[in-house]
């Protein structure tokens, strides 16, 4: 036998992003941990420069 | 950015649009993946949160080797919108810390998993933090150091739990996977980012669902004959587009043609955030066999496509076809029914009128002979039909007739009263 693994480390955006048409829409997915609310996963985006 | 606060990421750049992550839609993803692998090999299973595995030993040969198998995996995973790292190892544990670890290299041999997971992190092996904890305070890094302990001793200080997840890594314990079954209907969800109110950016989405669905279908061997396209509206009922075929199909472009005939008909009542894709009785549609002379079958599924395309432009009862009925009487020899339902009941009696006027149209009688623009001559005929006493019963004489525009009619003369009547045109 012989195993083919697919893993899909981009799971949790691509949900949401394979529904769009535009790829340059930045998209952020937050997760939460207790009270803290933090990043899981976002596309792209530059940062805002100071 | 991953792992930041969330304040401290917004502020940064602000105009990211932030989604809640949502782990039953990742959990649907993956078991709507596991549906459309199904077409690849007939054993799959799951690895939640984000993986699956395909047991491929015996789908080399059918989709040409290894390299083309994997490839063909890849290129349609990026047009259902997904990115995957695959890997492939002799037992199935192996293979998914590999992908994890985004080893591609293929392992081929069990012999050589020592060398291949050896170096592994202890991290990256799946096991829990405690295991990982107990065994870093025992000096270890990596599977291969681990290996390297006795086995007893081992098992005894962690539990037989953690030896036995890393012996089946390696392939010293067997690794029976439960097969994911695919479910009997198809009903898939789309979570929009973005509100959308364009037909070509909600067609995009469809597409995706479509191409998942194709995917299913093809592991079935099955086709569908009817879709509902559901499009969710904030704060609004939602819009339901019901698509039926005359036949079943499995072809994605086919059934993207058709919804987009209806979406270019329909005005969104607002815009949409949210899609789904509901398919709820698959019928049977085995592959064909391909034949030498080919040309008639697909001239047969081009007649059905147009027939589904005209049902989607026009509405499903603006096409309809028609069937002999045993009856003598021409305005009862024949029904409507559905397009592909067009059994004769009886046979076809002789030559008859393509067009079949609704009610007879009476004719001017000049010394007996009838006139339309004109004396009509008089081609063939009589053909006496005499019929329905039960019910409307007619007596008439049919004629085959020309006009002076050598228009060819289908007249009749009543045998009570004598009155001429024109009841079709032949073409």
């Amino acid at each position: 036998m012989l195993w083919l693994s697919l893993h899909f480390p981009h799971l949790a955006l691509e949900i949401f992003a394979r529904a769009l048409s535009d790829p340059a829409l930045p998209l952020l997915v937050s997760d939460s941990r207790g009270a803290r609310q933090y990043v899981h996963a976002r596309n792209r985006a530059e940062p805002r420069q100071a | 950015m991953p792992g930041m606060a969330l304040g401290a990421a917004e502020a940064l750049v602000p105009v990211h649009r932030t989604l809640a992550r949502d782990a039953d839609g990742e959990r649907a993803a993956l078991e709507g993946l596991a549906a459309w692998a199904g077409q690849f090999t007939s054993t799959v299973s799951l690895v939640p949160p984000q993986g699956l595995l395909l047991e491929i030993g015996g789908s080399l040969l059918l989709f040409g080797g290894l390299e083309a198998l994997r490839m063909r995996l890849h290129e349609e995973l990026h047009t259902l919108g997904y990115r995957a790292v695959g890997a492939v190892a002799p037992v199935p544990l192996a293979a998914v810390l590999l992908a994890r670890a985004g080893r591609t290299a293929p392992v081929l041999e069990k012999t050589a998993l020592h060398a291949a997971l050896g170096d592994l992190p202890l991290e990256r092996l799946g096991l829990d933090d405690t295991a990982v904890e107990a065994l870093r305070g025992m000096g270890l890094r990596r599977l291969a150091e681990c290996l390297r302990l006795p086995r007893h001793g081992l098992a005894r200080r962690l539990g037989p739990d953690v030896l036995a997840h890393l012996l089946r890594a390696v392939g010293e314990l067997p690794d029976p996977r439960p097969a994911f079954v695919s479910p009997p209907a198809f009903s898939r969800r789309l979570v929009l980012p973005a509100e959308v109110d364009g037909t070509e950016a909600l067609l995009f989405a469809t597409r995706r669902l479509l191409l998942e669905l194709a995917g299913l279908l093809r592991a079935r061997g099955a086709g569908v004959a009817q879709l509902v396209l559901t499009l969710g509206h904030r704060g609004r009922p939602p819009s339901r587009l019901e698509l039926g075929l005359l036949t079943p199909s499995r072809d994605a472009a086919h059934l993207l043609m058709l919804l987009r005939t209806r979406l270019d008909q329909f005005t969104l009542p607002a815009p949409v955030d949210e899609l789904s894709l509901d398919a709820t009785q698959l019928s049977e549609l085995p592959d064909e066999n391909r034949v030498l002379f080919g040309e008639a079958r697909t001239l047969q599924a081009r007649g059905e496509q147009l027939l589904d395309t005209l049902r989607a432009r026009l509405g499903s009862n603006a096409v309809q076809g028609c069937r002999a009925v045993a009856d003598h009487r021409p305005e009862r020899a024949w029904r409507h029914c559905a397009p592909h339902n067009a059994s004769d009941e009886g046979a076809l009696p002789a030559r008859r009128p393509l067009w079949l006027l609704d009610t007879p149209e009476p004719l001017e009688d000049v010394d007996g002979h009838p006139c339309r623009k004109g004396k009509l001559r008089l081609l063939s005929g009589p053909e006496r039909i005499e019929a329905g006493w039960w019910d409307e019963g007619v007596t008439r004489d049919y004629f085959m007739a020309e006009d002076r525009e050598h228009a060819r009619l289908w007249i009749f003369r009543e045998h009570r009263g004598g009155q001429w009547f024109l009841h079709g045109l032949f073409s």
